[in-house]
């Protein structure tokens, strides 16, 4: 007790005081020292230890979100996804997250997959874009369904740092990849995929055709997806189907007034240049069609020749 | 111009150059310090009795910086006892908190999107960033605890009785405002742990009745927390309660100095206060003893400080980035407020009749059905300012004149209950609770809680710590004599495992007991070239005799630094 | 310093030092004992408890404290800033200096002023007596007067060996250059902290490019522009080289005139050639280029331009590293 007193009630004289304070600042200029030259290694160190986290978190990420189409092991499960990690896709790196080397990998074998797709960029960022948005076309007919979106900015329910950590760790294969073949490989680009209608080019008198349709004016009133914009009359993107059915269309027959029901597309489709108010199509882009609105001199006013075009260019639009 | 012109070419004529340029040069000294010649600095550095006339006493009465320090102390006062300096210390730590936190603000964005990699980067991109944080983050901690004693100093010496009970009162609310800064802080990492932890504590706030929600709206800037409650935090650390803090020492000290500081009990007649009347041959002047005392203890406790920051300090910690959705297992409050968790998990309050009488009257009953407050709102949000009402009140309800400690056992030993019965809610706090009595011990099914321990959702994991090299991979099964040849880490752990298993095996508690025929395996699988899986399995029965099984997993990766 | 036990001998100095203000303002008094010889009390008796000091006699201590301790401004209660007039200035209140003095070595031997002020050997930097006008002044409550009325009264810096520095004052220089060279310290660390750093791939740190983009500029015979890294990828008969997309004049971005095959910037209308050179303009140099670093397939270094001059490309050339923290300015034309 008389120990513990005498401690307290110390009263440091000038010197240690002096002492005291002096050894307090060589103490924090050693700490300050040790630290800044600690340090200059220790940053490189700590940010590969932070890019090693952000990989076991994407493993749980993959696990919980990508295994099911892609399988745990990256292998791609038949109709569901392709492999992710086969030497194909990821290339092959000698290290994915070295804060030395400067590229962050030391690219060995480049993705075939990507230069196929003619993808520039790195594999990274190709990862990251497809987790976080999706792809909106499926690369292989029999894939259930197209990638989904994942990143929240997309509607999906990843945040940002997710979608990183995933990408990192999908692109973490590239170490070690998957050389043999059994693995579910997509398929070749433009290949496999959903069938587009392909476009069949136009003859020079349907070309004339499509240059009269703007020329005479019809984009006035009439739009044909890619070609005009006119929001009064009938959308003509598809005329040439709906002509087709107009045929045999039983409120078309019973409409049509002062002109014969027309048999064929052709024949609809001049009835409606030629003779407007013979039949007025119920659907308006801005409400019910109106009759009278449609000049009725066309007859007169186009050429024959040009008519000819006209309506063959018209015929293709299926 | 001309005058001083003709007075500057006088003196040169009958001075010289060098007496003419070294009397300038001191009289610009001279106002520099606010009325200290050059020689007059160097009387004070030698240690030199005051001159007269006293020049020392000027930096006080025109100086700025030191008007507010008084120009001598009480000698009984100049010793650690009896202040143990604790107020100095703790307006010091102050200072550090804010140029530590000026520091961090160069790198650090409010914003959900930037804050947690702001925080990898200060750590990883920027010289002195780690040592930065931990400073900011160890001194918050000692800024707690300091003036936690600080306070308490205060109560055993009675310095707050009368004139100082609105020091006291100053006092007190420096304390709350160290806990909402310390709070308002934590949330800025944004990590698990920031993002859970504020969570609870703005919860409670909902809890309050009528402005309760509204409270938590405030703060969050939302109904949950995201970009608008961080901003809000952000802005009331770095501005609002800063600013309040600064005002309120400033309040604080005034007064500390008005009043002067209280000498050691023992030394006054019961119920004076002369620490003002200093007689000469008592007075120790501020310059230089008291001055160089002060710049010691500064040096000294910053020194402390910064080894223990690069020492012993594990260092301030950054879980998983914070997710919305997902609450880890155990999520705690800062261990301040864990007396604030031990409140709210007081149980059922003392029926009024015995259960076995079949009437349910109890005290938390009356005061839910009566008074419409339910547990969580009386104990999270009426009795926390009850209890800060009874700090305030403290200097207004003591009668008693005398501050000796002899005379003051009741204060004192009320004093020590309380402060045990803090601690008792503190541990209670805790997920594991109290130990022996077993109070706030929330922990659910031993399954859980013995992946918990091992695999925790968030924090230092002691699996993950096993060198990746040990990890071999295969099934293990967790038995007491698993012997993996050049795997010692790996075994070791894995007995603990079992050992852990065979405690919660021996628990009476039929919800806390894991059945006696529960077995483990751990199964590590190769991932990727240098990650791996590490699945913890458990199968056990439950209660009702049903087979469970509990899977838990991990990844580890070689350069994740798991094992430092 | 051969102090006794430190309590003793710090209390018996602050005491001495105490001890001159005690009786200014007075008619001189007989040294006050308690300042003087020998430990002046014990160091206050924490436990001792015991009879409550009384408090000190009034006739001592009110008027010394220069008011009464409830004095209204109370931080300047410590000490009066009024002097007295002459009579306190070089008279014998410095007496009770010698016998507390003798015994706590104030070890530097004692000083020989060599202006007369006998009464000072705690070797106290000597000062002449003041001149009753200078005092007057110095009594005057604005002490504005008194700080410029006493420096002109006595020559301030004391040339020549008068005081030696004593070890107490030493080892104060030497905590006060502690303390400097950790505020220095304290500038640089804090210098460094804030300093921006870029990592790779961001500008101001080093941005890869692979080298297809350097062979598609020399059969396109265009420059290639490299956002991330703000510089135009060029290859020329000279060789590669990037440039800075930033104008040399005044800080536009140039944009490269397929028309006129030339970089022409939009502000002034400053001009240069496809490897940098400048043709005409306001601009005053040609315009600046990072350093580049060429590596093989492997990672090894196989060519390094340092100066801004274009390289030839390499055929094992596979990246090229712009370091776009280290930019070579352009070849000034004037």
């Amino acid at each position: 007790m008389n120990l513990f007193k005498k401690i307290i009630t110390y009263r440091p004289s000038f010197t240690v005081r002096i002492l005291a304070g002096l050894v307090g600042f060589l103490a924090m200029l050693s700490v300050c020292t040790i630290v800044g030259i600690s340090d200059i290694g220790a940053l490189g160190e700590r940010d590969i230890n932070f890019k090693a986290r952000s990989i076991e978190a994407g493993a749980r990420t993959y696990a919980e979100q990508c295994a099911r189409c892609h399988g745990l092991d990256g292998k791609g499960i038949e109709a569901n996804g392709p492999t992710l990690s086969h030497i194909s896709f990821v290339g092959k790196s000698e290290e994915t997250i070295a804060a030395n080397n400067v590229l962050g990998s030391k690219e060995v074998t480049k993705s075939t997959r990507l230069t196929q797709l003619g993808w520039t960029g790195s594999l990274v960022n190709y990862i990251r874009g497809v987790v976080a948005a999706g792809i909106p076309i499926k690369s292989a007919a029999d894939w259930e369904t197209i990638h989904p979106t994942f990143s929240q900015a997309y509607g999906g329910n990843l945040r940002e740092d997710e979608v990183n950590n995933v990408s990192n760790y999908v692109a973490n294969w590239a170490l070690a990849p998957y050389e043999s073949d059994d693995v579910i490989l997509p398929p070749e680009p433009g290949t496999g995929g959903t069938p587009r209608p392909t476009a069949v080019p136009l003859s020079a008198e349907q070309e004339k055709g499509k240059e009269l349709v703007v020329s005479l004016g019809c984009n006035a009133c009439h739009a044909i997806r890619g070609v005009m914009n006119g929001a009064v009359g009938p959308n003509m993107t598809n005329i040439a189907t709906i002509a087709e059915g107009k045929v045999t269309d039983e409120q078309y027959k019973a409409n049509v007034k002062d002109q014969p029901a027309a048999t064929t597309a052709e024949e609809y489709i001049v009835q409606s240049i030629y003779h407007p108010n013979a039949y007025i199509e119920p659907q308006c882009p801005q409400g019910a069609c109106a009759a009278g609105i449609m000049p009725q001199t066309y007859e007169q006013s186009i050429p024959a020749a040009d008519f000819t075009a006209l309506v063959s260019y018209l015929l293709t639009l299926k | 111009m001309a005058i001083v012109g003709q007075k500057l070419v006088q003196q040169l004529k009958t001075t010289g150059l060098k007496a003419t340029l070294a009397q300038r040069l001191d009289d610009g000294f001279t106002r520099f310090t606010s009325g200290l010649s050059w020689n007059d600095v160097r009387g004070v550095l030698r240690g030199d009795p005051a001159p007269r006339p006293n020049t020392r006493v000027k930096p006080h009465t025109e100086g700025f910086w030191f008007h507010i320090r008084p120009s001598f102390y009480h000698e009984a006062v100049t010793t650690l006892y009896p202040t143990f300096r604790l107020g100095f210390l703790s307006a010091w730590i102050f200072v550090l908190e804010i140029i530590t936190g000026i520091f961090l603000m160069i790198f650090y964005t409010p914003s959900p999107g930037a804050a947690y990699p702001n925080m990898i980067d200060i750590m990883t991109n920027v010289p002195f960033g780690k040592f930065m944080r931990d400073l900011h983050r160890l001194g918050a901690e000692a800024m707690v605890v300091i003036v936690t004693l600080h306070m308490w100093r205060t109560f055993v010496t009675a310095s707050y009785k009368k004139p100082r009970q609105f020091t006291w009162f100053t006092g007190v609310l420096l304390l709350i405002i160290t806990m909402f800064l310390s709070f308002s802080g934590y949330l800025l990492p944004w990590d698990q742990l920031a993002f859970w932890a504020v969570t609870i504590g703005t919860s409670m706030a909902d809890a309050a009745p009528l402005a309760g929600p509204t409270i938590n709206v405030l703060l969050r800037g939302a109904p949950e927390i995201g970009a608008g409650g961080l901003l809000r935090f952000y802005l009331l650390h770095v501005l609002l309660f800063p600013l309040i803090g600064v005002v309120f020492v400033a309040v604080h000290y005034y007064k500390v100095v008005r009043f002067g500081i209280s000498l050691p009990p023992e030394m006054e007649a019961v119920g004076e206060d002369t620490a003002r009347k200093v007689t000469p041959d008592k007075r120790v002047n501020f310059m230089p003893d008291i001055l160089t005392n002060e710049l010691m203890y500064v040096a000294v406790a910053y020194a402390i400080l910064a080894i223990s920051t690069v020492t012993w300090y594990a260092g301030a910690p950054l879980e998983n980035h914070a997710n919305p959705l997902v609450t880890p297992q155990h999520t705690v409050a800062p261990w301040y407020f864990y007396w604030l968790q031990g409140l709210i998990k007081i149980p059922h309050i003392f029926p009024f009749f015995p259960s076995d009488w079949g009437i349910t009257a109890s005290i938390d009953g009356f005061f839910a059905n009566v008074l419409g407050l339910t547990p969580k709102t009386l104990w999270g949000i009426v009795i926390p300012p009850l209890v800060i009402l009874l700090l305030v009140v403290v200097p207004y309800i003591d009668p008693n004149p005398s501050r000796r400690y002899a005379d003051r056992k009741v204060a004192i030993t009320l004093g020590v209950l309380f402060e045990l019965l803090i601690l008792y809610l503190t541990l209670g706090g805790r997920p594991q609770g109290v130990p022996v009595t077993g109070f706030g011990d929330v922990r659910g099914d031993p399954a859980t809680e013995v992946a918990q321990d091992f695999i925790p959702d968030e924090g230092e994991s002691i699996i993950k710590a096993i060198p990746y090299d040990q990890l071999v991979v295969g099934t293990h099964e967790v038995v007491e004599d698993l012997n993996v040849p050049d795997a010692p880490e790996l075994n070791t752990v894995v007995h603990e495992l079992r050992d852990e298993m065979i405690k919660k095996m021996q628990l009476s508690d039929p919800a806390k007991k894991l059945s006696n025929d529960a077995t483990a395996t751990l199964a590590v699988t190769q991932l990727q070239d240098n990650l791996k899986s590490v699945l913890l399995t458990i199968n056990y029965t439950d209660a009702e005799g049903t087979a469970k099984q509990f899977t838990k997993g991990a990844w580890v990766h070689k350069d994740a630094g798991h094992a430092e | 310093m051969a102090e006794t036990t430190p309590n003793q001998s710090e209390p018996t100095e602050n005491k001495n030092a105490d001890a001159p203000k005690a009786t200014s303002g007075l008619p001189p008094k007989s040294p006050p004992p308690p300042g003087a010889g020998g430990p002046p009390k014990a160091p206050p008796p924490p436990g001792a408890g015991g009879p409550p000091k009384a408090p000190p006699p009034p006739g001592a201590s009110a008027p010394a404290a220069g008011g009464p301790p409830k004095a209204p401004a109370p931080p300047m209660a410590g000490g009066p800033p009024r002097t007295p007039p002459p009579p306190a200035a070089g008279g014998p209140p410095k007496t009770p200096a010698p016998p507390a003095a003798g015994g706590p070595p104030k070890a530097p031997p004692p000083v020989v002023p060599n202006i007369s002020n006998a009464d000072n050997p705690l070797g106290q930097v000597p000062r002449p007596p003041k001149t009753p006008a200078s005092a007057g002044t110095a009594a005057a409550p604005k002490p504005a007067t008194t700080v410029s009325g006493s420096a002109a009264a006595a020559p301030a810096i004391t040339t020549g060996t008068e005081s030696t520095v004593t070890r107490r004052e030493f080892l104060n220089y030497v905590w006060g250059a502690s303390m400097a060279l950790f505020l220095v310290q304290f500038g640089g660390l804090s210098f460094f902290f804030a300093l921006p750093r870029a990592r790779l791939g961001e500008f101001g740190g080093i941005i890869p490019v692979g080298v297809q983009q350097f062979i598609d500029a020399a059969t396109q015979k265009v420059p290639i522009a490299n956002n991330a890294g703000k510089f135009w990828i060029v290859n020329t008969e000279q060789g590669i080289n990037a440039l800075y997309k930033v104008c040399t004049h005044l800080g536009c971005i140039y944009p490269w005139s397929d028309a006129s095959n030339i970089f022409a910037c939009p502000c002034h209308g400053s001009q240069f050639h496809i490897n940098g050179d400048w043709i005409a303009g306001p601009a005053p140099r040609s315009l600046d280029r990072f350093v580049m670093q060429v590596q093989d397939a492997s990672g090894a270094t196989i060519a390094e331009s340092a100066d801004g001059q274009p390289i030839v490309l390499p055929a094992n050339a596979a990246t090229i590293l712009v370091d776009t923290g280290k930019k070579v300015t352009g070849k000034s034309h004037l």
